[in-house]
């Protein structure tokens, strides 16, 4: 029995050791604890009570917070629950221009704008947070745009509404400059999504491509063709392409337009999100007609100075050759080669002909610009131009209408309208009609040569008037080139239409 | 003899075993208050210099998590708790005092 009891009291004594360690252990903590407070070591308590557990933060140990609210750089203001500023910091008093003595202790509803305040209010009530863009009132009484962020916080039993403000006036300012550059560029810009929905079109874009872009598809509203080969150019290739791409576009009036189009690809934050495309466009049509008419300028003037320079040296040799021909011809010891003969001058008589043509196309030929009447210039020739149309089975008509006297050399003249109706009529395989039409059409002169052949295809429209450029079998590929250049002379200019009825050429004389 | 040579190997054992030992801290601050940044500057040092590769560091703002303080009866802040190994250990104030933290953590100078 006392061997038990030895025993039970033996581990009585342990446990107690062992207690007794332990609360000297926690004795420590405690010491250590209070040391710890009494020696300042720590800055902050946490109390749990029946409201929840509560953080004390002991004397300037809110320092940082309120270093970072008096520097951050957004507006940051307390309201109590009737909307009074409590407290707010110095950059808010900056934004809104009102010294931060009179800010605090103003109420927040006078510098809100009204429905701002009320849909703030509504969210406050439920408890919810408030972010949205509002205009706040300056002491001048200008709005400021702003961002303004609101959430109900809960201190010592106090409801307050804790504001954080974002000045957008420089945004604001910004946004309106680009704006403005958008709407007042020349050149077309359009802004598309990923999806190539169209966002923005300025002025220039919707006076070239028409009304109804917004909301539309790009490559569905915009059908562009490559330049170079016709195919179709949709916006991801644009997009593709640094220089920018060559296009064709053509207009619902019908007129068709060549552009250098390029897009950008958009980035509106630093970093690699795309969202979208802006399509910028340079009309070059004008440019495009320009150096096509240079090109076939340059050629004229190198063929006319080659021409100028050699033309009277061959012809004076052809000349001679021709007067020995005429002679042997009339000898009765070359009767057998009569035939022969006449066939050799008129292969000279031919040759001299594009020798007369090539010294047309000379640019500083020398012509007589008088008064006259082209009415009558082509009256004049109207039964040489009959007998030709009746040799190849076509008719041929006038149209004249009333039209003033004109500067003219009406030699030229007649090498103009006799080159249009040789081409007209040669153009015709069945019988055909070439109608010749004078008249005036705002401040031009204009006289026409209309045939009813099978028209030009469009691959050869932009050679037409190039020298040695010709279709037919005996052509010099001249004739057409002495127009151009007889027109130039005269202040004109040549313009073609075509079409599978017919080609009508204009030769457009500017009015005095 | 024999129980001599099993004893000085399976000393060596456990002494290895205590210095590889992951030591798991929790240190519980006071948002941005100064003793707590410098306690958590100090901890961190700590943990870089003695307890490389073995220290779990959890470090909890009271602010935002003031349930977890309360579990573990926190009443001041910055504490730093030794979990792991145990007995557990609390540290109180800024830990600036290293050679008292190296010495309760039984990491030793």
């Amino acid at each position: 029995m006392s061997e038990v009891s030895s025993l039970q009291i033996q581990q009585q004594l342990e446990q107690l050791r062992a207690e007794m360690t332990q609360l000297k252990q926690e004795l420590a903590e405690a010491n250590s604890l209070i040391g710890a407070i009494r020696a300042g070591e720590v800055d902050a308590l946490l109390v749990s009570g029946a409201v929840g557990d509560q953080v004390y933060v002991l004397r300037g140990a809110d320092q940082i917070y309120r270093v970072l609210v008096e520097e951050m750089h957004e507006g940051c203001a307390a309201l109590s629950a009737s909307g009074v500023i409590l407290f707010c910091n110095r950059n808010l008093a900056e934004m809104l221009q009102t010294p931060l003595e009179e800010l605090i202790g103003a109420s927040f509803h006078d510098i809100l704008q009204p429905v701002a305040w009320e849909a703030l209010a509504t969210c406050l009530l439920r408890e919810q947070g408030f972010r949205a863009e509002c205009n706040l009132r300056r002491s001048d009484g200008q709005w400021m745009p702003a961002i303004v962020s609101a959430s109900r916080i809960h201190s010592g039993g106090d409801r307050l509404t804790c504001l954080v403000v974002t000045d957008l006036s420089a945004q604001r300012r910004s946004e309106r400059f680009a704006q403005q550059v958008f709407e007042q560029v020349k050149q077309p810009v359009i802004v598309c999504d990923l999806q190539g929905k169209i966002n923005q079109a300025n002025p220039a874009a919707i006076s070239v491509f028409g009304e109804h872009l917004l909301g539309c598809d790009f490559d569905v509203s915009i059908p562009l063709t490559a330049a170079v080969d016709g195919a179709p150019c949709p916006l991801v290739e644009l997009a593709g392409s640094a220089a920018g791409i060559e296009v064709h576009y053509g207009q619902s009036s019908g007129r068709q337009l060549t552009l250098l189009a390029s897009a950008v690809r958009c980035h509106p934050y630093s970093g690699d999100e795309l969202v979208g495309y802006a399509v910028m466009f340079a009309d070059i049509t004008d440019r495009c007609l320009l150096a096509t008419e240079l090109a076939r300028l340059d050629r004229l003037n190198l063929i006319g100075e080659i021409a100028a320079g050699i033309g009277h040296e061959v012809r004076n040799p052809l000349t001679t050759v021709r007067g020995y021909l005429q002679m042997f011809s009339r000898k009765a010891q070359y009767a057998n080669d009569h035939r022969r003969l006449g066939l050799m001058i008129e292969e000279l008589d031919r040759a001299n002909s594009i020798i007369t043509e090539f010294l047309s196309l000379a640019k500083n030929k020398a012509v007589e610009l008088i008064p006259g009447d082209l009415n009558r210039v082509v009256e004049t020739m109207f039964p040489l131009l009959q007998a030709d149309a009746f040799r190849l089975g076509h008719e041929i008509r006038l149209e004249l209408g009333e039209i003033p006297r004109l500067s003219l050399d009406e030699k030229e003249m007649r090498q103009l309208i006799l080159n249009l109706v040789r081409n007209g009529l040669e153009a015709m395989s069945a019988s055909g009609e070439v109608v010749i039409r004078t008249y005036t059409q705002a401040e031009l002169l204009v006289l026409s040569v209309t045939d009813t052949g099978c028209g030009i295809p469009d691959e050869l429209l932009a050679k037409l008037g190039m020298p040695f450029f010709t279709t037919k079998e005996t052509g010099t590929g001249l004739g057409l080139s002495v127009c151009y250049r007889i027109a130039e002379r005269h202040g004109a200019w040549v313009e073609v239409d075509s079409s599978a009825a017919g080609t009508t050429f204009y030769v457009k004389f500017q009015l005095p | 003899m024999e129980g001599q040579s099993s004893g000085v190997p399976e000393f060596e054992r456990l002494a290895a075993a205590a210095t590889n030992q992951v030591v798991v801290l929790e240190l519980y601050i006071a948002g941005s208050t100064p003793k707590s940044q410098r306690a958590v500057a100090n901890v961190r040092r700590i943990c870089s210099d003695w307890l490389p590769d073995r220290c779990e560091l959890h470090i909890i703002d009271i602010f935002q998590q003031p349930e977890l303080a309360r579990a573990r009866q926190i009443l001041a802040v910055p504490t730093l708790i030794r979990h792991h190994p145990a007995p557990k250990r609390l540290f109180i104030g800024d830990l600036s005092d290293q050679g008292a933290i190296l010495a309760g953590l039984g990491c030793g100078q």
